[in-house]
């Protein structure tokens, strides 16, 4: 009984072996394989690296014994910071240096936007000019009461500050502008006012 | 001992006779059962399942903004086996290429993906999972749209029977973006070359 038992056991497996050898030949010629191939792939170590370099006070007018305080500029992680300022009676005005630089970056740049932003509670008009992102916010003066703000390329403020539309990759390049805040009304005021967190955003995209 | 051959013979004598009545009283208790296919047919199916050869030289859709030195995407050249791209470079982030092609069946058999899988032949360091190539700072995606959200997949991959004159066919997208987005990411982007990068397609009947 047992010789006859592994005599069929082996018959089983010879004719199991031999159907899936069938079934794989079947299988086989029922099937199709695609490939989609890239030769070569190649990554270019891309670097970033715009930031504010330098600031410095540069101007003042009237004089600081009837209210004219300029305070400090300084800057830290990209973020441009004037201490307290006070401007008192038409005429006051300080200006301060601010110097942008492209480092190391591979990248070509552009100005993205730029956005001044009202002091808290204030109501301010603006001045805008055409280098930025079409679409964008490219605003370069803030006129809130009696203050102006001007974000500028020359001295005077007379001009928007066209030049930092662009910065070209691979080279190292620095472009200055003037941040002006500058007492505009025609009289002083007979109550103290205290503008809060003005501010200029400037925002730079890769070209 | 004549009488001992002689009960011997009557012994065989006996024991034959009663094989002889069992071998009859087997075949009257026997059936014999017959299982019959009255005919075993054939339908005339075909198999074909190939890229679409419509346009051999697929251009790719890319970041039209991106038009520098550091950026390329050849063409990809299309044959019944092969989609073949043989440069990509990508530099920034938005960088990207999209190559659209189709893969048809002129079988008359419905067909379905049965397995897909990606590799990396060649130098440069890449992790691959099914439909994705991760490269360092770029990622191939073998999509069913352009996006590239929606992964070939073999559960979600399929092909209707078509005919010899009318495929039937579906459309498949090869992504490869730039991934960093944060300036941090960028600058940690070291240079690598990658070569041959094969997704492998096999179909098989459904």
């Amino acid at each position: 009984m047992k010789r006859n038992n592994k005599k069929i056991m082996y018959k089983i497996i010879i004719v199991l072996i031999i159907v899936s050898s069938i079934l794989s030949v079947v299988f086989a010629a029922l099937s199709t394989t695609l490939t989609v191939n890239v030769g070569n792939l190649t990554q270019i170590a891309t670097k970033w690296n715009i930031s504010v370099s330098s600031t410095s006070a540069i101007n003042n007018y009237g004089s600081s014994g009837t209210g004219r305080d300029c305070g400090t500029i300084s800057t830290s992680n990209n973020v441009v910071t004037v201490t307290a300022t006070t401007l008192s009676k038409p005429g006051d005005l300080c200006e301060y240096s601010i110097t942008f630089t492209n480092g190391n970056s591979t990248m070509n740049a552009k100005l993205d936007s730029l956005t001044a932003t009202a002091p808290s509670g204030n109501t301010c008009t603006y001045t805008t000019f055409s280098s930025c992102t079409s679409g964008n916010t490219c605003q370069y003066k803030m006129v809130c009461g009696n203050i102006t703000y001007t974000l500028s390329s020359n001295e005077s403020g007379t001009s928007a500050p066209t030049n930092l539309a662009s910065f070209t990759g691979g080279t190292t390049t620095s472009k200055t502008v003037y941040l002006r805040v500058e007492f505009t009304g025609s009289s002083p005021s007979e109550s103290a006012i205290t503008q809060t967190n003005p501010k200029f955003t400037v925002v730079y995209a890769q070209n | 001992m004549k009488r001992n051959k002689k009960t011997l013979y009557t012994i065989i004598l006996i024991l034959v006779v009663i094989i002889i009545s069992l071998s009859i009283a087997f075949a009257a208790l026997s059936t014999t059962l017959i299982v019959n296919f009255a005919s075993v047919n054939q339908n005339a199916y075909t198999w074909n399942v190939q890229f679409d050869t419509g346009t051999t030289n697929v251009a790719p859709t890319k970041n039209s903004t991106n038009q520098s030195s550091n950026f390329t995407c050849d063409n990809a050249t299309v044959s019944a086996s092969s989609v073949t791209v043989s440069n990509v470079k990508l530099s920034k982030p938005g960088d990207y290429c999209i190559w659209a092609f189709k893969v048809d069946n002129y079988g008359t058999m419905p067909a379905k993906l049965t397995n897909i899988s990606s590799s990396k032949a060649g130098t440069g360091s890449c992790t691959t999972s099914g439909a994705t190539i991760t490269c360092g700072c770029v990622t191939f995606k073998l999509a069913k749209n352009t996006a590239g959200s929606t992964l070939v997949t073999t559960s979600n991959t399929s092909l209707a029977a078509g005919s010899s004159t009318t495929p039937t066919q579906l459309q498949l997208y090869l992504r490869a973006d730039y991934t960093p987005t944060t300036v941090a990411q960028v600058n940690a982007c070291a240079a690598q070359t990658n070569t041959n990068l094969t997704y492998t397609l096999t179909w098989g009947t459904n």
